[in-house]
């Protein structure tokens, strides 16, 4: 026959079990849901993207994402699969994902032609990497390491506010001390909207060549 | 000579059979003392390193620096909703975690205590706990008062003091950690469950506590003895192991949105998860500082594989979690994960008590080991952070 003391200790311990439970339960849950921004969860939880809060300036699509430049373009939201900035400008890292780019807070229709300034990494030399901007996309061979032009022509049926560099695998990692996976090194993009054979000599940089 | 050592055994098994309260005071006392030495020790060490700069004396609240200052930050102002220190505007005070500022809190807003001397002053006070709590988890293995002084001297010239003199959260959780062995080896099922659940919300290593409460409950019934057996206390226990830290979690998802901020935030830091393996073997291959915080952790592993050998397996396993815990992210700091654990100490306190030839050589590394550290924390070295 229990003491009624110890009735009330077992009680008291089983009430404290079930509440413990729902404590570590509810833990659970907030660690499976969290409430954050799609910025804290690219950069603090995915950790794709190396941009927090950046500063935004004002430029023209056109003129284009200057990545040797603090912050981004006022016309970005984010970026992603991308590393933190350096004299001639970013390298995309696949060590933060195969998808390196940007999400755009406007979007783009009809024609559009992407001038970018870009170099490969030894890894990433005579290899093909997919840009697709919205639903479209196109192959692009870089053949230089070091920073060339190169255009390519889009025809968007339906509004594109994606623009991003699509690696085929994780790429080795830079050095022992450098462990980014870098592919491109990304100068400059800029976004008209027409075609590459309108731009003219709106290129951006000395030359522009046709992609391969 | 046997014969002698004999008779002061017998005679302190007199003592404390005469009564319990005389060594708790004898305890108490020797702390004080101890505490005040380490004070002293530290102070004068910090003043040589002023005087080699040319710089005034430290005044205490200026002894807080590097974490220390983050610790300031939690006791003014509580925790931030969003990252916003730092260069890139990404840093956050979240993998601080509150019982340690908390416990500070009450000097400075009651006070009026400035928040960094607050916790200068609150880690010192633990080092009195700590102390006394280690010389309580010690206990069944004292002889005699020179082994209680061995002990407390364990903790108070600890190779890394400077940190319970420098607004770290360290001596805070030595006390609770030494707390809830001691309640562990005591078979406290609750009150060990309780010291594990103020562990975790001390340092994140503290979760870790669960894995030796479970291994010393099924040691003592194994798994059938105690379903049959119906030991709730047992299983509260258990779950209140890792109750601090599940309390804190709720409230950062409350405040942030993000329960798992206090790991995420170290992204601010670049610190990634990696091999414990190739993180360590990196540490080695660096160099200077780096190699030596990889031996600092080779060492505390080999502790810890000793402590297994002799049976102690709570306090290794224990020990070999929270050094692997943050081996998975960097090296840098293990010395705070290896000389601020009660187990480490406890392996450093058998082997001197059984070879006591050793003490003088253990002296001499601790105690220039903790003069340099508080050079160095005196000069601002990120060495020692």
């Amino acid at each position: 026959m229990l003491s009624s003391s110890a009735i009330m200790r077992t009680t008291l311990r089983i009430l404290l079990v079930i509440a413990l439970l729902g404590l570590h339960l509810s833990v659970l849950y907030a660690i499976l849901h969290p409430k954050v921004s799609p910025e804290y969860k690219a950069y603090f939880i995915d950790r794709t993207s190396r941009d927090w809060r950046p500063q935004h300036y004002h430029v023209l699509p056109q003129e284009g994402i200057d990545l040797s430049r603090e912050g981004l373009p006022d016309f970005v939201d984010q970026s992603y699969g991308i590393s933190v900035r350096e004299s001639f400008g970013r390298w995309t890292d696949t060590a933060m994902g195969l998808h390196a780019g940007f999400r755009l807070n406007r979007s783009f229709t009809g024609p559009v032609c992407l001038k970018m300034r870009l170099g490969a990494s030894r890894p990433m030399l005579n290899q093909h990497v997919v840009v697709r901007f919205g639903d479209q996309q196109k192959d692009l061979l870089i053949d230089q390491t070091s920073l060339q032009d190169y255009a390519l022509d889009y025809e968007e049926s339906s509004p594109a506010h994606v623009l991003e560099f699509v690696f085929p695998k994780e790429l080795p990692e830079a050095s022992a001390n450098d462990r980014r996976r870098v592919g491109l090194g990304i100068a400059r993009i800029g976004i008209f909207p027409k075609a590459c054979a309108a731009v003219g000599e709106e290129c951006i940089g000395s030359a522009c060549k046709p992609a391969k | 000579m046997n014969q002698a050592a004999a008779a002061t055994n017998s005679q302190a098994r007199e003592i404390s059979s005469k009564g319990w309260w005389k060594w708790p005071v004898k305890e108490v006392l020797l702390s004080l003392i101890l505490v005040i030495a380490s004070h002293v020790f530290v102070v004068s060490f910090s003043r040589l390193a002023q005087w080699e700069r040319g710089s005034p004396a430290h005044l205490l609240g200026e002894y807080c620096q590097w974490d220390c200052g983050w610790y300031a930050q939690i006791i003014q102002s509580g925790y931030e909703s969003q990252p916003h220190a730092g260069g890139s505007h990404d840093a956050a005070s979240w993998h601080f975690l509150p019982l340690f500022p908390l416990s500070a809190m009450p000097l400075s807003r009651w006070f009026g205590v400035a928040p960094g001397l607050a916790a200068v002053l609150a880690s010192k006070f633990f080092l009195f706990t700590a102390i006394l709590s280690f010389l309580w988890m010690v206990r069944d293995d004292r002889d005699n008062l020179s082994d209680a002084v061995l002990a407390g001297t364990l903790v108070a010239f600890n190779p890394y003091v400077i940190y319970a003199h420098g607004g770290y959260a360290e001596s805070l959780y030595f006390t609770i950690a030494a707390a809830g062995f001691a309640f562990l080896s005591r078979e406290r099922w609750v009150a060990s469950g309780l010291a594990g659940g103020l562990l975790s919300a001390t340092r994140i290593v503290g979760v870790a506590f669960v894995v030796p409460y479970v291994i010393a409950s099924l040691r003592k019934y194994g798994i059938s003895r105690l379903i049959r057996a119906q030991r709730l206390d047992i299983f509260v226990g258990v779950l209140l192991c890792p109750a601090g830290l599940s309390l804190y979690l709720l409230y950062l998802y409350h405040l942030t949105g993000d329960a798992l901020a206090p790991i995420h935030s170290f992204v601010a830091w670049g610190v990634t998860s990696g091999n414990p393996v190739a993180i360590i073997g990196e540490g080695l291959r660096h160099g200077h500082w780096t190699r030596y915080w990889a031996w600092t952790a080779i060492v505390g592993w080999i502790a810890s594989a000793w402590l297994a050998q002799q049976r102690k397996i709570e306090m290794a396993v224990f020990l070999a979690l929270c050094i692997l815990l943050p081996a998975t992210a960097e090296v840098g700091g293990m010395p705070r994960f290896v000389w601020w654990q009660p187990p480490m100490l406890y392996a450093v306190f058998l082997l001197l008590k059984r070879y006591p030839r050793l003490q003088m050589i253990y002296a001499a590394f601790a105690g220039g080991m903790a003069a340099t550290m508080v050079f160095l924390w005196s000069i601002g070295s990120n060495a020692v952070v």
